[in-house]
Formats: C-alpha cells, structure tokens, sequence
C-alpha cells in the first residue's frame, strides 16, 4: 500500500493535510482529510462573562467574524430571554449579509478562480490572484470589488471591517445614520452589476468543466439548512430541515436549540475538526451536507427578483437535487445576488433608521443557543452560565464541521477518478485540493490555530511510507 | 483620491507588534491634511489594491523579528518585480504594491518603515526599546508624506536591510 500526502492545503482557511493510500496495485484505496490545526475557543470562554461572548468570539477568524457575532449574540438574546427590536434584527441581516457577500467573493475570485481560468493543470505558481489579474484583469478586479463592497458595508455598521463589537446581546450597539445608508445605496448598482457578469462568466465556464462536475464530491447525501414555512431563503433565522438526496423532506421544523436531539458529533483520532451527522441515521451514515449548495437545494425561491430567475436556472442544472459539489460555486454566486438585492430592500425599509435598537436585560435563563447560516452553511454557537452569568460551558458547530464527512468522501471520490498509479501528475492533486476548495472549508472557525494558510498532500506506500509528497 | 497613503499594519494585541496602530494613531492626531488618508489593519489585503493604485506616496509601517529590538530601518520598494508563491489572501507591501500594478497599472512610489520588536506575546504595550523610537518614526513617517523628494536612510537609500537600519536617523531629515 501507498500514501499520497498533499500538506498543506493551499487557498483554504486554515491548516490542512491529506492523504490517500494506494494499495499494493497502486489503486486508491482510502482517502482521509486531516485538520491539523486546533482553536479551543470552546475551552477559553469558560469563566468569562456570558456579555462578553459575542465580541471574544468575533476572534475566531478573521474571514466571517460577524457569523459568530450573530450566532453568539442569539444565544445571549436566549440567556437574557429578551427579543430584539425590529430594527435592530433588520441590521443585523444587514452586516449578515454583506458578510455573505465578502467572504463568497473571497472564496469564489480570490481562492478558486484560479483554477476556473487557468486551469486546474496550469503551472502551480501562477494559480493565485497574480495569474488571474494577468490572464482576466477584470475578473480580478470585480473579485476585489465585490469583498470590499461587503467589507465596507461591516464598517459602516460596525466601526470596523474585522472584528466589529456593534451587534451585542440585546440587538445592536448604535442606530443606522441616514448618510450610511445612502453610502450603502449608493455602492448597491455596481455591485449588482459585478455579481451578474460573474454569474454569465462562471456558467459559461462549466462547460470546461464537466469531469471536475462529475465527480466533485457529487453523491446522494442529506442536505440541512434553516427553513422558512414560507419555503424562502433563510440566513438569520428559521426552522431546521433536513432533506434527502431526492429532495424529500426527512425532518422538518426542528427546533435550532434542540440541535443535539438530532446532531451527533463524532471524533476521529486523525483529525481536529469533529464530524457532524444527522442521529436517526447513525454513523457515518447520517452525513450531511450544509452551505450555499445546501441552501439553494432547499429553497423553493430566494425571494428577491434576479436571485429567482437565477435559481430557476439552478434547478435546471440536474433532473433532481444538484448533488456535485463543484456547484457550491455556483450557487456563492446566486448568493451574493440575493445579499446584495436584499439589502437594498432592508436599506429602503422606514424602520432601518429607527433609534431603538437594543433591548435590555440581565440574564433570565442559565442556557442559550443561537443559530444562523454563515456564508459556509448552519452555525450554531450554544452557551451555559452559572447564577453570576459566567459561562460554564460552550459548544460549537461550525458550518465547516458540518461538511467533514462530505469533504473527506469527496476526497476519495476524486482520488479514484483521477489517481492511476504511483505517478501522480501535480494537477491531478490540485484536483483533490480543488474539491475541498469547493466547500470553502474554514479552518480556523471550525477547530479552534494560530498561523499561515497551509495545505500538504501526500502518497503513502501500502506500508506507510511515503513516496510522493506536496506542501505548499 | 488621497494623495498619500499611510497604511500602519500588525497585531495591536501582540506587544511590539502593534507599533505600526500606535504610530498611525498618533499620526492621525497630528496631520488634518485631507490629502492624507492613515489607515490601520491586521494584514495586507487584496481589497487595498485600488487604494494603492490610487495613491501617489504609501508608506507602510511595521513592526519585525530581529536580533536587535528597537533597530528602526526604512526601505524603499522601488521594484514591482514579486513572486506571490503560496499567496491566498494576504500580502506583504511588495506584493501589494504588484498586485495594484497588475490590475490597476499604477503602483505608487512607496516606503516600509520597520522597527525591530522585542516581545510579540500578548499585550497592547510596547517594550521600552520600541516606545523610544515612537518620536523619530512618528517624526520621520511625516517627513517621507510631507517632502516632495523624500530623502531616505543614510547610506542604504533604495537598498535592503540592513544597510538602512540604525536606531537614529533613517530618515534623511
């Protein structure tokens, strides 16, 4: 038997390792992606102040902090048993969104798109954003457009594009000015004309594609994603549903602070990031997939006007459920759409700059969950405190956790398809990489380390030693 | 367009680190020229590339690892030649200054001031050996945005470290 390490990981967030082992015929046997890196932010909250958590856990990662600020902040709404005012809800969506809009262009021009336009077998060294700005300037430039449109819009509401302290417990820290909005307003055209060029570029670029399509990480799974009853898009809040591969509901309206009722996570001894999965089907059975794939599978309509002519076309990509995870692209896309006509609907509604914004309260429950979709998929952030309002205890589940099980069979299903043998061309592991790219893993959210952004992958032999090996 | 770009970048909660936030802020107290535009963050990020490619003067303050805490060096990054290798989504002022010349055409002229660090553990002080320099990389940070020909280092000017690094005037002023 062979292994094939690929370490590290490159153009993801975080540490990473993989590795695949060949058997003695050099025919891939077992594939495995390993997070070698470890946050503990679970463990370190412990003794702090319950009102503390929202701000202390922005620092989990650089990338999407306002995911934890909300998520944090909803379980402190429970702690203090309060319901935010309206506005402050409609504000939050707001800093969510252009959340969505940042982080998905950060994945989709600046890690992946090299990939897209250079090819996935193109030389190593040009595969980052310098390629793409000598290959296609434009589509390089609208990439930085676009995270910078949503970075903006964090600080004009925050104070500060990373790490903003504006949402707390109670709803948000300061009202919306009428010269912010109309900062805001005044950026929406350009931005929407950004994401709609892209959407026409990217779908012209499947066709390239196809094998890549065939066999990322495309199989039946269980999709989870918050629901509205309205069947709608829903990223700040809603019910749990799961779905099958055939787009049948398999649970519905579950209960978000339940989570544990339905969610296992389970610990391999390979790996930091825990695996997630659905309990009345066991392990590993019950994975699932969450993210923009997820969501888009499961909306009956975005609910804003280009989003839902996009997603119709979405539909149509396969008879059934869009099962490759290669369409996780795709479907970034026709989110930062949504994002993007959503706040301009949130901007232009009268209660967006209403002064109250924020409901009082010292802690009326020893416990408190909250749960929103982060641009990677459900998030959920689950708090105890002690009769002083110390935390005691703290659980995280993190999009990328959600997505272990599916990630590390997408590995071995590209490994099979692609790997034929000791030799392994550099592309063809660019392949396994890519396929994890496609899920836009974030590893420092999700595990709780310090450190540059590394991706190893390596070829094992069938007595373990290696033979091929790439860090970057 | 701001004329000049002053870019402090770091860890303010890393000690020694965070010099460039604490020089930046002073500068902010000091300079009321709209042509000047201070600006702090964590990393270098993409998205600073159109502020770059817009500038006609950035000056990036830093603070670095060294064997002598409190050695200020100032170094002009005249070439745009870069090699991005691992690059995912942050940069050093190098590769920034590339980055706004692949997709903007225009890189301006462009200095980092660096000063040695001596502890980068946690904190938002810095050691003795840094807080001295603050008035001379304060002093010296105006000089480089205020003069039309800026005059840097002593006999390193336009060179790498270490010919341009002491503890006194890099500066030229």
């Amino acid at each position: 038997m062979q292994n094939i390490v690929i370490d590290p990981v490159t153009r993801i967030e975080g540490h990473a390792r993989i590795t695949i082992q060949l058997d003695e015929h050099g025919v891939v046997e077992d594939a495995h992606f390993h997070v070698t890196q470890f946050r503990g932010f679970e463990k370190l909250c412990e003794g702090r102040p319950f009102y503390e958590m929202p701000a202390l856990m922005a620092r989990i990662c650089g990338i999407c902090p306002v995911a934890h600020l909300i998520a944090s902040a909803k379980a402190c709404d429970a702690i203090l048993a309060v319901r935010i005012p309206e506005t402050a809800e409609k504000l939050r969506r707001i800093m969510n969104l252009a959340q969505f809009v940042q982080s998905h262009a950060l994945s989709l021009f600046i890690l992946s798109s090299p990939d897209f336009l250079l090819g996935m077998d193109s030389d190593p060294a040009r595969r980052n954003l310098f390629g793409v700005a000598e290959h296609n300037p434009s589509i390089a430039r609208d990439g930085i457009r676009l995270r910078k449109f949503g970075q903006e819009i964090i600080e004009l509401l925050g104070g500060k594009r990373i790490h903003p302290a504006w949402v707390v417990p109670g709803g948000v820290s300061e009202p919306l000015s009428v010269e912010r909005r109309d900062t805001i307003l005044r950026d929406i055209p350009e931005a929407r004309d950004i994401i709609l060029r892209s959407i026409l570029w990217f779908k012209r670029q499947l066709e390239n594609f196809r094998e890549e399509i065939r066999t990322f990480a495309n199989f039946p799974s269980l999709f989870m994603a918050l629901a509205k009853e309205s069947g709608g898009l829903a990223l700040y809040k809603g019910w749990l549903r799961v779905v099958n591969a055939d787009g049948d509901i398999v649970a519905d309206n579950l209960d978000p602070a339940r989570y544990q009722e339905f969610i296992g996570e389970a610990v391999e001894p390979w790996s930091y990031l825990k695996s997630p999965y659905y309990k009345p089907l066991g392990y590993p059975a019950g994975m699932y997939r969450v993210g923009p794939l997820a969501r888009l599978n499961m909306a009956k309509h975005c609910g804003t006007p280009l989003a839902d002519q996009e997603l119709a076309e979405f539909r149509e990509l396969e008879r059934r459920f869009v099962l490759s995870s290669f369409y996780y692209h795709y479907a970034r896309l026709i989110e930062c759409l949504f994002s993007v006509e959503r706040i301009e609907e949130l901007l232009h509604d009268p209660e967006i700059l209403g002064k109250h914004v924020r409901a009082y309260a010292g802690p009326n429950n020893y416990e408190g969950v909250g749960v929103a979709e982060a641009p990677r998929g459900t998030l959920i952030h689950h708090y105890k405190i002690d009769e002083t309002g110390l935390v005691t205890w703290a659980n995280l589940l993190i999009a990328t956790a959600h997505n272990n099980l599916a990630m590390n069979r997408g590995v071995l299903q590209v490994a099979r398809h692609y790997i034929k043998g000791r030799v392994v061309p550099e592309g063809m592991l660019n392949r396994v990489e890519a396929v994890i790219r496609a899920f836009d893993p974030c590893l420092s959210c999700s595990t709780h380390a310090l450190g540059q952004m590394r991706l190893q992958v390596q070829l094992l032999e069938a007595d373990g030693r290696v033979i091929s090996e790439v860090k970057r | 367009m701001a004329r000049v770009l002053i870019i402090g970048f770091g860890n303010p909660l890393r000690s020694d680190d965070g010099v460039g936030w604490i020089v930046a802020d002073q500068l902010r107290d000091q300079i009321a020229d709209p042509e000047i535009e201070i600006l702090t963050c964590h990393q270098l990020n993409p998205e600073l590339a159109d502020r770059i490619a817009d500038a006609q003067r950035v000056v990036f303050i830093d603070a670095r690892v060294g064997e002598r805490p409190g050695t200020l060096a100032v170094e002009s990054l005249a070439s745009i030649a870069y090699s991005p290798g691992g690059f995912s989504h942050q940069l050093d002022p190098a590769g920034l200054l590339a980055c706004a010349w692949e997709l903007y055409r225009h890189s301006p002229e462009a200095f980092v001031v660096t000063v040695t660090g001596e502890d980068f553990g946690f904190g938002s002080r810095l050691t003795p050996a840094v807080a001295a320099l603050l008035p001379s990389l304060v002093a010296g940070v105006r000089s480089l945005v205020s003069t039309a020909e800026p005059q840097v280092g002593g006999e390193g000017v336009n060179g790498s470290a270490p010919e341009d690094e002491c503890n006194g005037d890099v500066f030229g002023n």
